[in-house]
């Protein structure tokens, strides 16, 4: 009996483990993408934008963050060559606790990510009714994330990506509408490519091939281009 | 006292002008032993002609001695110096003018008495033995002017050699360590508390010389505050990856040297070689992975601290994304099964999204998530399943949890211990054996708390949380119970919180719980998981945001 238990047990924990005998390349344990790095990355600044352009008097976000991880298999080890970037932006304190922000965007993003044929896959209060998730997922593994928390905001995630060019800072792109351009105000673009600067398109204008990857005809600036760059985007987004 | 006009009849200025020339003299020599530590000391210790660990350090000990023998010694010596060289003078000026008074008012038939009262010296011999004339009187007050006028200046000068002196030596913190005191291992004491109490109680150059003499034993210290912490750990790390290097170098030169000689691939020597420079690379690339993590985090604009690490066996380490010492909330994750140096990049990559959410959750209040890795982890299924890992580790965790109170400045800060998979083995063992370890137990994917209801374990039952995912492979073994109890189990106790199931099967749902959902089944994430909400409500105290099973 302790010896079926036992086998019972490994056999459980090595399915935990994701098995020991065979070793999972990559394409098994993650789907193939049709972007890397390098041009999801402006798609998601593209989708801030896009977000900015359908909420009316918009007040300014005041925070740009951003988290570049690496895949791990099941046993936690890196999948060598990928990386899921997560792009997040804020309103300050004040603008997050206004009624504008906490429903009237959240039912017109709803309505907007509908209409753009995106899957609203979540879309439910906390249990006091504090916070709510919006979330939509285009289709192609990038999903959008209403949060209204402590602070509302948008978060995009790439979900993981190829590593392209054997580089894994995508080009600078200057924080959307309202973000100061200081490290305090925008610490993630300290993580972005500064030798090579992009601005965003609006995306009724593009082609098909630029709603992939919208900034592909990024200049390359030379020096310290993000916090030299001009004092306001307006009009530019 | 009031210094008066009698005192500077008797004043001898011999001991000060002693004192004056020792202190000239003590100046020449710390200058010239400056010079013999610039000149001399320094060229036998200079990196031409010394190489290696022990040659950095001993560059560093003597860049420190000199700076405090040329900087703040001599700097202190030479204000002295200079103040007994300025106030004899001017004591010296008063004492001659003191004299010259004296003499004049003796000519004038005048007399001073010690208090400082001028009269005439006989006044029976003057103006025939009636009152002195007008001249006589203008004279008698000019003399006693000028009397008053000298005690007053060598008083000044008195009270300024006074202050001289006393400001040379009552500004103690910014005094270097006397030379000849060199910080002492056994003065360290043990026990978060007493370690934060010493070091609370040490000046700046104090701890710097703790720091500089000791960084292996204060980097891993419970109760050091995180950015002492992380100064030692960071030091000690660049050293020891600057070794590594150089053995890897050296491996590689003999690899080439073999090449050289014609040695057969297949020779014992070379395979050995080869083994060796294959583990030291190894050992190399988890030192400098841990560094490039931490850096990653930095860019993105976060207060990362290394608040302990070790490269031996499969390498531990802790780190903590926000101040830990300041933080409002402060969470420690502990990973589980697999879990070494090597692969620690995962475990703070969901301390920093648990962080980055936790930021949204309560925007006004700080929170620091710490990854530990401080305990030995399974590195097996059979491992696994054996509790004594997690109970070895109970020790540790307490006592780094504990020092996080010790260090903590101002008021309380809630904490969580959190554990995944195995890791909630430990964090239940640690709960179940220790008294007022955390404020929060969050059990994510458990085999098992070490215990078999929430009432042995010393948290109240309202603040332990659980989660497993439907259809996580850690199902199976929760069900038989080896390691303890699941905080999911029924009966148990505590709470149940939402999460989604990540992957295609157990083993991918087990590490998905900061992964996006899979809606559509189709490999691709459609939307965050409900756990990354939960556990930042948790962590903030926002438990009744908390979507629970029903």
């Amino acid at each position: 009996m302790t010896r079926r238990i036992l086998t019972t047990v490994l056999t459980a924990l090595a399915l935990t483990a994701g098995g020991c005998s065979t070793v999972k390349e990559p394409g098994e344990i993650l789907p193939e993408r049709e972007f890397d790095n390098h041009e999801v990355y402006p798609i998601m600044e593209q989708l801030v934008a896009d977000v900015v352009a359908v909420l009316p008097d918009f007040p300014g976000f005041a925070e740009r963050r951003g988290t570049r991880h690496s895949c791990p298999d099941e046993k936690g080890n890196e999948i060598e060559g990928w990386v899921s970037i997560e792009l997040s932006y804020s309103f300050d304190i004040p603008t997050s606790e206004t009624e504008q922000v906490r429903e009237q965007y959240t039912d017109l993003l709803r309505e907007a990510w509908t209409e753009a044929g995106y899957q609203i896959t979540w879309d439910e209060a906390s249990p006091d009714e504090s916070q709510y998730n919006l979330s939509a997922s285009r289709g192609d593994g990038i999903t959008l994330w209403w949060r209204v928390w402590g602070l509302t905001g948008i978060t995009i995630q790439s979900g993981c990506v190829p590593i392209g060019n054997g580089d894994e800072k995508p080009a600078y792109i200057p924080p959307a509408d309202g973000v100061p351009l200081d490290a305090e105000h925008d610490p993630f673009g300290n993580a972005l490519d500064p030798s090579v600067y992009a601005v965003a398109e609006s995306s009724d204008e593009t082609t098909d091939a630029a709603a992939v990857a919208p900034f592909t005809d990024a200049q390359a600036i030379p020096g310290q281009v993000p916090f030299s760059s001009p004092a306001s985007y307006e009009n530019q987004l | 006292m009031a210094v008066q006009w009698g005192d500077l009849a008797g004043a001898d200025l011999g001991p000060l002008e002693t004192l004056r020339d020792q202190w000239r003299g003590y100046v020449d020599r710390l200058e010239e032993y400056g010079n013999v530590l610039a000149e001399d000391v320094a060229k036998h210790l200079g990196e031409d002609v010394f190489e290696g660990d022990d040659a950095v350090a001993a560059r560093a000990r003597l860049d420190r001695f000199q700076t405090a023998v040329t900087g703040d010694v001599l700097d202190r010596a030479a204000a002295i110096r200079d103040a007994l060289a300025d106030q004899h003078d001017a004591l010296k000026g008063e004492l001659d003018r003191h004299e010259s008074i004296t003499t004049e008012a003796g000519n004038a038939g005048l007399s001073i008495a010690a208090d400082g009262w001028v009269s005439l010296a006989r006044p029976e011999q003057t103006v025939m033995g009636v009152e002195e004339t007008e001249a006589q009187q203008q004279l008698i007050i000019d003399t006693a002017a000028a009397a008053a006028a000298c005690v007053e200046a060598f008083a000044l000068a008195d009270a300024q050699l006074a202050a001289a002196l006393n400001a040379a030596w009552e500004v103690p913190s910014e005094l270097p360590m006397p030379i000849g005191e060199n910080p002492e291992m056994q003065d360290i004491p043990t026990g978060p508390e007493h370690v934060a109490d010493w070091w609370a109680g040490l000046d700046p150059m104090e701890r710097d010389a703790y720091l500089e003499a000791f960084p292996d034993l204060l980097g891993g210290l419970d109760g050091m505050p995180a950015d002492a912490r992380n100064t030692a750990n960071e030091a000690t790390l660049e050293r020891e990856v600057d070794a590594l290097d150089a053995e890897v170098d050296s491996l590689e030169r003999q690899l080439a040297d073999m090449d050289a000689r014609g040695v057969p691939e297949d020779s014992a020597e070379r395979l050995m070689l080869q083994e060796e420079l294959a583990a030291v690379q190894a050992k190399h690339d988890e030192a400098k992975g841990l560094q490039t993590n931490i850096a990653t985090l930095e860019e993105e604009g976060k207060d990362v601290y290394l608040l302990d690490y070790s490269l031996e066996g499969d390498g531990q380490a802790v780190v903590s994304i926000g101040n830990p010492d300041t933080a409002d909330n402060t969470a420690v994750h502990v990973p589980g099964t697999y879990s070494e140096l090597s692969n620690f990049g995962t475990q703070m990559n969901r301390a920093d999204t648990m962080y980055e959410d936790a930021l949204k959750a309560a925007p006004d209040e700080e929170t620091a998530v710490i990854a530990w890795l401080g305990y030995d982890a399974p590195d097996s299924v059979p491992q696994a399943s054996n509790p004594q890992q997690a109970h070895d580790a109970t020790g540790d965790l307490s006592s780094f949890m504990y020092g996080l109170e010790a260090s903590h400045q101002g008021g309380d800060s809630h904490t969580s211990v959190m554990g995944h998979s195995y890791g909630s083995t430990v964090a239940g063992d640690t709960v179940r054996t220790y008294e007022g370890v955390a404020d929060e137990l969050i059990t994510v994917a458990s085999p098992g708390t070490s215990a078999n209801s929430v009432e042995e374990l010393n948290i109240d039952e309202d603040h332990v949380w659980s989660t497993t995912a439907e259809g996580d492979a850690i199902e199976l073994p929760q069900d038989l119970g080896l390691l303890g109890h699941d905080a999911t189990n029924d009966g148990f106790g505590g709470n149940e919180f939402t999460s989604d199931a990540v992957g295609a099967d157990g083993g991918q749902i087990h590490g998905g719980y900061w992964r996006d959902v899979d809606e559509n089944g189709d490999g691709e994430p459609d939307r965050p998981n409900e756990a990354r909400s939960n556990i930042a409500n948790i962590i903030t105290g926002n438990t009744d945001k908390v979507g629970l099973v029903e």
